[in-house]
């Protein structure tokens, strides 16, 4: 177990380089000079060859590309991201710390009413398969799993803040502020977890230690709950691993929608803005979340399942 | 399992605790709400930003409210503001500042000489960003007499300075103890102004409150704080107002068409559209193989519907333009003929020109068809909407034009280095408009000068505009203006299209919400809320 855990922690290392070489480089192969996207995301009114290249002697762009990584990579190390271009007096790194709580609630609250939502689903979906209740979550499945994030989210804002006048349209504030952005993202991620769950608790049902705990004459809340859905849940730790992550780089398009001032929305103003140094930081950080989740629920599911241990090894 | 179970537990207690922490976290806290009607709350489409009162990278309306000017700009043109009065030397070259006596910073200090001139030479050790405006390279020297009266000495005569002045930023003033070593080009320590209102919470992209100003010597607003919040959506914010949550909002590029026809006769809400700001309009490269040909521009302008696009398009909320600037924005009586909507003429003009309809429909002229490329930014919406409608009559009169959509990086890279055909432009609105949106036609970073590369003309049109920066005289200035207007129209490479207009929507118990000659403007200390 120990060896497996050494490796797989070692393999982190060269990826996370190359991620930081990644995220370096892709912002410098954008055609544009950055020191002149700085001018003009500062909304300088002319800009002249002459200011061009003396933000270019400032920002450091006038020295090689290895030595600007390698001054980069430095900094990044001692979490020192820059300066955002938008707003010079706001370090990265000090608005990252601060969207980062926004988005961590948010992700949080939401991850926890998607998987207290979908498990019992999902597991009742299973045991009374095809049955009314089943046909009806799979058709409500079915549609929340077409319908767009953003057109959710108006709707839900729609019916619960204007026409109900029950809660905050957006922005973030107390326990009601939450329910709206929280209840979007569940809905679009819950449909997911329900079918996986269903899926998962079905294969297993039809497995021979069922047939040979039915046989036992255990009782069948304990047949379901303590064998079947127990060993649906090794598949889904995957799934719901890799959805941290995804939570906690910042759902754009709800953060948007709700005015809500997480890491997603600094992400999307950046963008707009062109605000590079936040969109390296993001890229970064997004990939670091990645694959640090990612190593986690290796780990996990190696703990919880020998066999994945042993195939690994 | 035992184990399996306890471990359960464990772990939904503590991820309960956890989700309950968090909950909390900012549950209690109490944050300013639209309750109380001394407070307006005003919705914004971005972060206020850095408010240094000598940089750009601010909201320009929260600069507004922080910050005075030694002079201001209204509807009767330049008015004192902190400069009690000011005398101009006969040659042009000195200006005499009296400073208002008594004036009080947020932060208790008071105005005086020294300061003044300090401010505006930290501006002046700032000089690339301030290119635009002609005074900072014109300023030789500052003198302070006496305590309140500063003394600008300039190398040439520039009538436009009090203008410049008078803007928003980068003149306004703030205390000693906001600048950092005297200075506000590395930052500054805190926004202290002068103004009727004073940064007092911030939370970025999230809120900010502004609270008035106690030393404020002024008439005290009505609206006792203004909180400022951040919705990027254009949805929410018009539920956010349907809700209550907000009271205002403002702006050209906060409103759409369908935003203002909702709320248009609604109870309860007020829409207002100002006069017209900015002229939207498509530039032509004269510099171009097929636009050099002043027939073919001809020819487009007189294809383009203006006033089907005003109406289709923005449902009349911006009116059609025919001329470069509207007739509002520029004060002086210059006639210029517009170019009327004609396809017949339009067709004439290209057979004029050599091009014949060929047999797929599109005209030709030696071999090669009338085929233009129009970008536009992708970030406005509007200007593709618009694309489409002229590609579809340009089409009528056998031209034919493709649409591209840059990002906007790529699309300012294509009007600097003048890589297109046909491109979607704006005017600097007002109260730039027409003088430094003409100046910056001078800079070869500019659209302008590259679509300019082709004409004749080009020469006389920059050295009229260099004498409309620097003659005294006003009669002078207005023969200057009708040459230069008189030919860029002549010449046909702007193709104007509307009149962009400022617009707000407010509940109906705000009253007091009016247009300044500043479109960035937002003039809250006129405000109060009463019933209706």
């Amino acid at each position: 177990m120990r060896s497996y855990v050494i490796k797989r922690v070692l393999g982190v290392i060269p990826l996370l380089i190359g991620i930081s070489f990644l995220s370096f480089i892709l912002v410098n192969l954008i055609p544009s000079d950055p020191a002149e996207v700085a001018l003009r995301v500062r909304k300088t009114p002319v800009i002249t060859e002459q200011i061009i290249a003396e933000i270019q002697t400032e920002m450091g762009l006038d020295k090689p590309f290895l030595q600007r990584y390698l001054h980069w990579l430095g900094r990044v190390v001692r979490l020192d991201f820059g300066v955002s271009y938008t707003n010079p007096t706001l370090s990265v790194a000090g608005e990252i710390a601060r969207s980062l709580p926004a988005t961590v609630q948010l992700g949080v609250f939401s991850f926890l009413l998607t998987l207290v939502l979908s498990m019992p689903l999902g597991f009742f979906c299973a045991v009374f398969k095809d049955s009314w209740f089943d046909r009806g979550i799979r058709y409500f499945v079915f549609t929340a799993s077409a319908m767009p994030l953003y057109w959710v989210g108006l709707l839900l804002m729609w019916f619960f803040s204007v026409y109900l006048d029950l809660l905050p349209t957006s922005g973030r504030g107390g326990i009601s502020h939450l329910i709206l952005p929280a209840a979007t993202i569940t809905l679009t991620h819950i449909s997911t977890y329900i079918r996986l769950i269903r899926s998962s608790m079905i294969e297993n049902l039809s497995r021979d230690y069922i047939l040979y705990a039915n046989a036992r004459g255990l009782r069948k809340p304990v047949v379901l709950v303590h064998h079947a859905f127990r060993n649906s849940l090794h598949s889904c730790i995957t799934a719901f691993g890799m959805s941290i992550p995804q939570l906690l780089s910042g759902t754009f398009i709800v953060e948007n929608i709700f005015a809500w001032p997480g890491i997603g929305r600094l992400c999307v103003t950046a963008i707009f803005n062109r605000d590079y140094p936040v969109i390296q930081a993001y890229i970064l950080l997004t990939a670091v979340f990645f694959v640090f989740s990612n190593l986690v629920t290796d780990i996990i599911q190696s703990l919880s399942d020998p066999a994945v241990r042993k195939e690994s090894l | 399992m035992k184990r399996t179970l306890l471990w359960n537990t464990r772990f939904l207690s503590a991820a309960l605790i956890l989700s309950a922490l968090l909950l909390s976290c900012r549950g209690g806290e109490s944050r300013p709400t639209a309750e109380n009607r001394d407070q307006l709350v005003y919705v914004h489409f971005q972060d206020i930003g850095d408010l240094n009162p000598h940089l750009y990278s601010g909201e320009m309306f929260a600069q507004n409210i922080i910050y005075d000017s030694l002079v201001q700009l209204t509807e009767s043109g330049i008015e004192p503001s902190l400069a009690d009065s000011w005398e101009i030397s006969e040659d042009g070259l000195t200006y005499t500042f009296q400073l208002r006596e008594g004036v009080l910073f947020s932060d208790g200090s008071e105005l005086d000489a020294p300061l003044v001139k300090a401010n505006i030479e930290a501006v002046l050790e700032n000089k690339g960003i301030h290119s635009w405006l002609g005074s900072v390279d014109l300023i030789s020297e500052i003198r302070t007499p006496a305590d309140l009266v500063v003394q600008v000495e300039l190398t040439e005569s520039y009538y436009p300075f009090l203008t410049e002045l008078s803007f928003i930023r980068p003149f306004a003033i703030t205390s000693w103890a906001a600048m950092k070593d005297g200075s506000t080009h590395r930052g500054v320590n805190s926004y202290t102004g002068t103004g009727p209102y004073v940064l007092s919470d911030y939370m970025p992209h999230d809120y900010a409150l502004f609270e008035m100003n106690p030393y404020y010597r002024g008439e005290k607003p009505a609206i006792e704080s203004v909180l400022v919040r951040v919705m990027p959506d254009n949805q929410t914010r018009i539920m956010a107002l349907q809700r209550g949550e907000v009271d205002l909002i403002y702006g050209k590029h906060m409103i759409d068409a369908e935003t203002i026809q909702l709320f248009q006769g609604r109870d309860g809400f007020s829409v207002l559209s100002s006069s017209p700001t900015s002229t939207r309009h498509i530039l032509m490269n004269t510099d171009h193989p097929i636009l050099s040909d002043i027939n073919v521009r001809l020819a487009l302008q007189h294809a383009a519907d203006v006033q089907t696009i005003s109406q289709g398009i923005f449902t009349g909320m911006e009116p059609p333009a025919h001329t470069l600037y509207s007739p509002t924005i520029f004060q002086h009586d210059i006639p210029l003929k517009p170019f009327h909507h004609d396809k017949d003429l339009a067709g004439s003009l290209l057979d004029d020109a050599g091009w014949i309809p060929g047999s797929d429909g599109i005209r030709v002229k030696n071999g090669e068809s009338l085929n233009l490329l129009l970008f536009y930014n992708q970030g406005r919406v509007t200007d593709r909407v618009i694309a489409e409608f002229l590609q579809g009559e340009l089409r009528q009169i056998g031209m034919d034009i493709r649409i591209a959509g840059e990002e906007e990086q790529s699309y300012q890279d294509h009007l600097k280095t003048g890589d297109f055909d046909l491109v979607f432009n704006i005017a600097w609105g007002m109260p730039y408009d027409p003088l430094f949106s003409l100046s910056s036609m001078r800079q070869m970073t500019h659209g302008d000068y590259a679509a300019q590369l082709g004409l004749d003309d080009m020469e006389l049109i920059h050295q009229g505009i260099n004498r409309i920066l620097s003659h005294p005289d006003d009669v002078v200035r207005e023969e200057l203006y009708r040459d230069v207007l008189g030919r860029l129209h002549t010449q046909a490479l702007y193709l104007p299209l509307t009149y962009e207009t400022n617009k707000a929507i407010h509940r109906s118990t705000l009253k007091g919400v009016s247009f300044k000659p500043d479109e960035y403007a937002i003039p809250f200390k006129e405000m109060y809320f009463s019933e209706p």
